[in-house]
């Protein structure tokens, strides 16, 4: 069906913008379809931990189907990195390297230059999060990791497929560095193979419209996720708002590490400055600017309209300022394979808690704040080696208008839990309790949601590795609402410190008991039904 | 069947529909305004039919019914008051669920609340594993727990312990210990669902146990008001597409939501037929919202991953993708200036501006009349007077809005917005599960579905179109198209390569009994197997069928020629079995409708839009079309319920029973 009606191909109306605006998102969701099709890791098939994008040919965001946040802002990091290296049309980039256009390195990304009529329209960008991608430890989470050579294989942007052909001698080097070479293949084919549903897409799209309009529409599509976002920042009260959080150490010390901000808002964008922020550690908590950004991103997107597209529009008027050689910029070789899961959750915390200032309608109070990373994994690896890793819900913070919700993922993270009836045939792991925590959430007008408690015995010999935050300081509390509880960690009964890593006997019970979330508003104005209500469920007690 | 009468019931929000089929085959249909309690608009509808075809309702020789009483329960969540009864540690897993949020983004959303609130939610020391029983229930303990659930009222009981769905001794020792002391309906997570992931089975469990009294009740009246007036006791349409009888349904209340969705798609797909295409893609374009659906190899897709309101029902259901734009849906310009269609719609009360009630926002239906597509003294089913002035001012108020020209641009981009919505939902539900839909046939049906059809047809490079006669009302015609179907479930966790061939087989034998004795004459019934299975590693699963005489190397063939169409790849991994399945099947024979045309064809002419501008439009009136007429675009034909909207360069014939098949010229 080709398209008629024209007084100027570039002129993009109402309706055309619209359904083009549709029709791109429709691309990129399709890649994300063929990505979790076709991919093998649990971690892309089942948990989503994937994305896929489309740029225009300014390396500027068009669409992007991201299914968890901490991609948010990394996909256009991953692609201004790649316009360095000169692609050409037939190339596909595959590059990991948080300190080039990466996060952390089990996520793998793929960027390829969008060729239509011979030149290139724009680019396809797919990331996944691959089960392994070598380094220490089988799935290549090592707690213990001290610098990123012990993480995994680094791949900055280097050309996996170069005219069309792959280029063998890279994929050998690549499956050589990790385990199970056969799966990683298979995924790095489900990435090629969505990243080519884009060209085809956009082939026909630019055989429906024309390819002058194709490109305006690119730019209109910006421009509408830009002007959504600024009418909504129009109504945000300008001014500087800031906010110091800290991480309770890095693995190595206990030391706290300072996180600080300061939000400038005007009209005409964002600006965020992680000044005051502590330097880059030794232990594994490090992040790159990259998740930095995605959790700011994040953050606006919760307090502005959340269903605004997310794309190059909606990132100009947001500028974002981190320190060089800082926790949340660090130089390489810092090992950073916590500061996704870790790191995020408290940058997170820390712009909510600035804006809070500016908005506090539209803030809830702190909600766990951590991912509570449990990994027990067989101690000698061999055949029969198993490795069984799960993040852990908790409570969501209280709200302006309602109680936060209890026992959810919270933050840059929503992935689902492991069924006990999974768990128990797959490993060998007896699950004693999976329950709300009684009494977590912070007290007030709309309390915090509860944490969980998971209690989980091991069978056989293992090693527990626990990577979690909150277990020192509490979630926070605004608007005279009291803190959430911390979380605590034990072992057969005994409290373990947030970080460690222990070999345990069979017959040992690890019990991970996650953190409430912080209460909104004084407690003393709580509506009587509502305590009522938790007195019966035994969810809180009230005196 | 032919010689019997044979009635068709389906409730919607705000019509009951009825079809009666007559031992000639003639086929009689009737709407009634649906009644709170649903039974009594039932009956109304009966009658209204049976005076309109001259006889009596005691001449109804079958009577099938869809109804929405569960499935309002659960919007509504004035279902009954339930108890949940789970092994010790795990009570909150109803609560907690896979520990995910809604929504990424939204910092007000909210989880839908458990349908059993924490305080009447109870723990028994007792525990199973995968390897069997490591603690029994102390029946003791059980009586207490029965106690307190008396003490708060509860009108039904769910019971879920862990491993009940391969171990169910636990599960059933307190079942019927419950069941001895309560009077109210005790529904077991293994009876309901015998298949592992405790989240999804005792959500599922919970779902029968919640609406169990409601049904109960309903189908009680039902039958009572239905045998007053001597009309046979009702069989059930179930969400899983095939029909029960009303002592079946009452005992597995759960496979009664979405029964109406499914009846629909059945009557789609069986008045379709199989055709000279490889599947069928039903669309149902309704006032606030549309179904669409596929069929494939004449058998309507099922999901066992269904989710209403956000709770998971794991029973097999026909698989309905719905999206938030109808007719009645409104047009707004947002902050961004781009057109937008819905998710607000303007109902009944006032409607679309055109209905003269008040109404003054521009949704699709004034769009429509503004393109000349609706028009003339039959629109909206000749009820309505139609106010095409109002309907232009509240499309010129949106171009104004939108900065397009007129009200005439923006009808034309009101109706393509909406079209682009349904195309990316049809995409949804072919193209990114690896079907194209270039090959299909579109079935519409629903008020709306008929006038936009053959543009989304276009936009998705669709040749072939569908219009059923009864297409305003298809689910009750699918009523009595459809087959009996009971469907059972059981988890196996083993390895295919090792699996005992004894175990399975008996497993499959326990199945197919159990199938067959909810089938009205299991003789005549035929049963076939399933497997669901995975490679080692995966926790998601396909299902394949399994011949009699379970053979591993044949199944192991199956799964990977499944899993390589589904995910483009084989593996060499060992494949482990997950869960066996059984479903049983009594055909019923298909209504053969004598296709009767009443009246003149043409009905006039008047100006309809189609691709640059106003031409001159042939109307006709369908029921004035004879078997084998043909029609060519533009035209448009209206009928009572719906109007088809024939754009130039397509064409086609009236079936013998008045389906219109509709195909696109080359260009």
């Amino acid at each position: 069906m080709s398209h008629e009606d024209s007084n100027s191909d570039t002129d993009i109306d109402a309706v055309t913008l619209e359904i083009m605006r549709n029709q791109f998102e429709g691309v990129a969701e399709e890649m994300g379809q063929v990505l979790i099709t076709s991919s093998y890791s649990p971690n892309i098939k089942e948990r989503r931990d994937c994305s896929t994008a489309l740029f225009d040919a300014e390396g500027r965001l068009v669409a992007q189907a991201e299914h968890i946040p901490v991609h948010l802002g990394a996909m256009p990091e991953a692609v201004t990195t790649v316009l360095d290296y000169d692609p050409e049309p037939g190339d596909v980039f595959v590059l990991n390297d948080p300190f080039e256009g990466g996060t952390h390195l089990p996520d793998v990304t793929m960027v390829s230059p969008v060729t239509v009529d011979g030149e290139v329209l724009g680019y396809a960008v797919s990331r996944a999060h691959h089960a392994d991608v070598g380094g220490m430890t089988p799935g290549s989470m090592p707690a213990g990791a001290r610098e990123i050579y012990q993480e995994g294989i680094r791949l900055p942007p280097v050309r996996l497929v170069k005219g069309g052909e792959v280029n063998e001698d890279v994929m050998a080097l690549l499956l050589a560095n990790v385990r199970n070479p056969g799966e990683r293949r298979a995924d790095i084919r489900a990435q090629i193979a969505a990243n080519e549903r884009a060209e085809d897409r956009l082939r026909d799209l630019v055989s429906e419209h024309g390819r002058s309009r194709v490109v305006a529409a690119f730019d209109a599509v910006i421009s509408y996720s830009r002007d959504r976002l600024l009418a909504e920042l129009s109504e945000l009260p300008n001014g500087t708002y800031s906010a110091r959080d800290v991480l309770e150490g890095d693995g190595v010390t206990d030391d706290e590490i300072p996180i600080e901000v300061a939000v400038t808002v005007r009209d005409e964008g964002i600006s965020v400055d992680f000044a005051g922020t502590a330097p880059q550690v030794a232990g594994n908590v490090n992040a790159p600017l990259a998740v930095a950004k995605s959790a700011v991103y994040f953050v606006i997107r919760c307090v502005t309209d959340p269903e605004i597209p997310p794309n190059g529009g909606c990132y100009d008027p947001i500028s974002v300022s981190v320190p060089d050689g800082s926790l949340l910029n660090p130089r390489p070789p810092a090992a950073v394979v916590g500061g996704n899961v870790e790191t995020s959750q408290r940058v997170t915390d820390v712009v909510f808690a600035a804006l809070a200032h500016a908005v506090p309608n539209r803030v809830p109070a702190g909600g766990q704040g951590t991912m509570n990373n449990l990994t027990i994994g067989s101690r000698d690896g061999g055949d029969d080696g198993f490795t069984y890793y799960e993040t852990i819900a908790g409570g969501f913070g209280g709200r302006p208008t309602k109680d936060g919700m209890d026992g959810v993922q919270v933050g840059m993270t929503n992935t689902l839990n492991t069924p006990v009836e999974s768990l128990e045939a797959e490993y060998p792991l007896f699950v004693e309790e999976y329950a709300l925590r009684e009494n977590s959430g912070g007290r007030g007008r709309f309390r915090g949601g509860l944490g969980v408690v998971r209690s989980v015995t091991v069978e056989t010999d293992a090693t527990v590795s626990l990577l979690t935050e909150r277990r020192r300081v509490a979630p926070r509390g605004i608007a005279g609402g009291a803190d959430g509880t911390t979380g605590r960690n034990e072992i057969d009964g005994e409290s373990v410190p947030a970080k460690m890593t222990r070999d345990v006997t069979a017959g040992t019970t690890i019990t991970v008991l996650t953190p409430g979330g912080g209460g909104h508003g004084p407690a003393a104005e709580r509506d009587p039904d509502a305590i009522e209500t938790d007195r019966n469920g035994g969810k809180m007690e009230w005196d | 069947m032919a010689g019997t009468t044979r009635v068709g019931v389906d409730v919607g929000g705000t019509f009951t529909d009825v079809v009666l089929l007559l031992p000639d085959d003639e086929l009689v249909t009737a709407k009634v305004p649906s009644t709170d309690d649903q039974s009594v608009g039932v009956v109304q509808g009966i009658e209204k039919a049976c005076a309109d075809a001259g006889i009596d309702p005691t001449d109804v020789d079958a009577f099938t019914h869809a109804m929405t009483v569960s499935v309002n329960a659960l919007l509504e969540e004035d279902g009954a008051k339930t108890a949940l009864v789970t092994t010790q540690g795990f009570r909150d897993v109803l609560e907690i669920g896979r520990q995910a949020r809604p929504d990424l983004y939204d910092v007000d959303v909210d989880k839908p609340a458990p349908l059993v609130p924490r305080r009447r939610r109870f723990e028994v020391a007792e525990r199973t594993t995968v390897d069997g029983v490591l603690t029994e229930p102390d029946e003791d303990e059980v009586r207490e727990v029965a106690e307190r659930i008396r003490d708060c009222d509860a009108e039904s009981v769910a019971v879920s312990l862990l491993h009940a769905y391969q171990h169910p001794e636990n599960e059933r020792r307190v079942a019927a210990v419950l069941r001895d002391e309560l009077d109210v309906p005790v529904s077991a997570s293994h009876e309901v669902l015998a298949e592992f992931r405790e989240y999804e089975r005792t959500s599922t469990t919970v779902v029968d146990a919640y609406v169990t009294p409601a049904i109960d009740a309903y189908i009680g009246r039902l039958e009572e008001r239905a045998g007053e007036r001597g009309v046979p006791e009702p069989r059930i349409m179930q969400a899983n597409g095939g029909i029960a009888s009303a002592k079946t349904v009452r005992e597995h209340a759960v496979t009664t939501t979405m029964s109406g969705p499914a009846a629909g798609v059945v009557g789609a797909a069986e008045t379709a037929g199989g055709g000279d295409v490889d599947g069928l893609v039903t669309f149902d374009m309704g006032g606030t919202s549309s179904d669409v659906s596929l069929v494939r190899d004449g058998e309507v897709e099922r999901t066992t991953d269904a989710e209403i309101n956000g709770r998971p029902i794991k029973t097999p259901m026909v698989d309905v993708n719905t999206v938030g734009a109808g007719g009645g849906s409104i047009a707004w310009v947002d902050a961004g200036n781009a057109l937008r269609v819905g998710p607000r719609s303007a109902g009944a009360n006032p409607g679309p501006a055109c209905y003269g009630r008040g109404g003054t926002e521009p949704t699709v239906t004034d769009a429509n009349v503004v393109l000349g597509y609706i028009g003339g003294s039959s629109a909206l089913g000749g009820e309505l007077e139609l106010d095409v002035e109002a309907a232009h001012d509240a499309l010129s108020r949106l171009a104004d809005e939108a900065g397009l020209d007129d009200a005439l641009a923006a009808a034309q981009g009101v109706f393509r917005v909406a079209n682009a919505n349904m195309a990316r939902a049809i995409r949804a539900v072919t193209v990114e599960r690896g079907h194209d839909p270039r090959g299909f046939g579109l079935v519409a049906f629903g008020g709306a579905g008929p006038m936009h059809a053959a543009a989304v047809a276009e936009s998705l490079d669709m040749d072939t179109l569908v219009v059923p006669h009864a297409c305003g009302v298809l689910s009750a015609y699918g009523l009595l198209a459809a087959d009996e179907k009971h469907d059972s479930v059981r988890t196996l966790r083993t390895p295919l390569a090792g699996a005992s061939l004894e175990d399975v087989e008996s497993a499959y034998d326990d199945l197919t009994d159990g199938v067959l004795s909810d089938v009205e004459r299991p003789e005549e019934a035929t049963v076939q197997r399933a497997a669901d299975l995975r490679f080692v590693g995966q926790s998601f699963e396909l299902t394949v069928p399994v011949d009699e005489g379970f053979d591993a190397e044949t199944v192991a063939e199956r799964f990977r020629d499944a899993h390589e169409s589904a995910y483009g790849y084989v593996m060499d991994d060992p494949i482990e079995l997950v869960n066996l399945r059984a479903t049983a099947v009594l055909g019923r024979e298909s209504p053969s409708v004598a296709y009767r045309t009443e009246g003149k064809a043409e009905k006039g002419r008047r100006e309809a839009f189609f691709g640059d501008g106003f031409h001159e439009t042939p109307v006709f009136d369908r029921i004035g079309l004879g078997a084998s007429d043909s029609v060519s675009g533009p035209c448009i034909l209206e009928q009572n319920e719906s109007t088809v909207v024939v754009p130039p360069r397509w064409s086609g014939t009236v079936n013998g029973d008045g389906t219109l098949v509709l195909g696109r010229d080359e260009q």
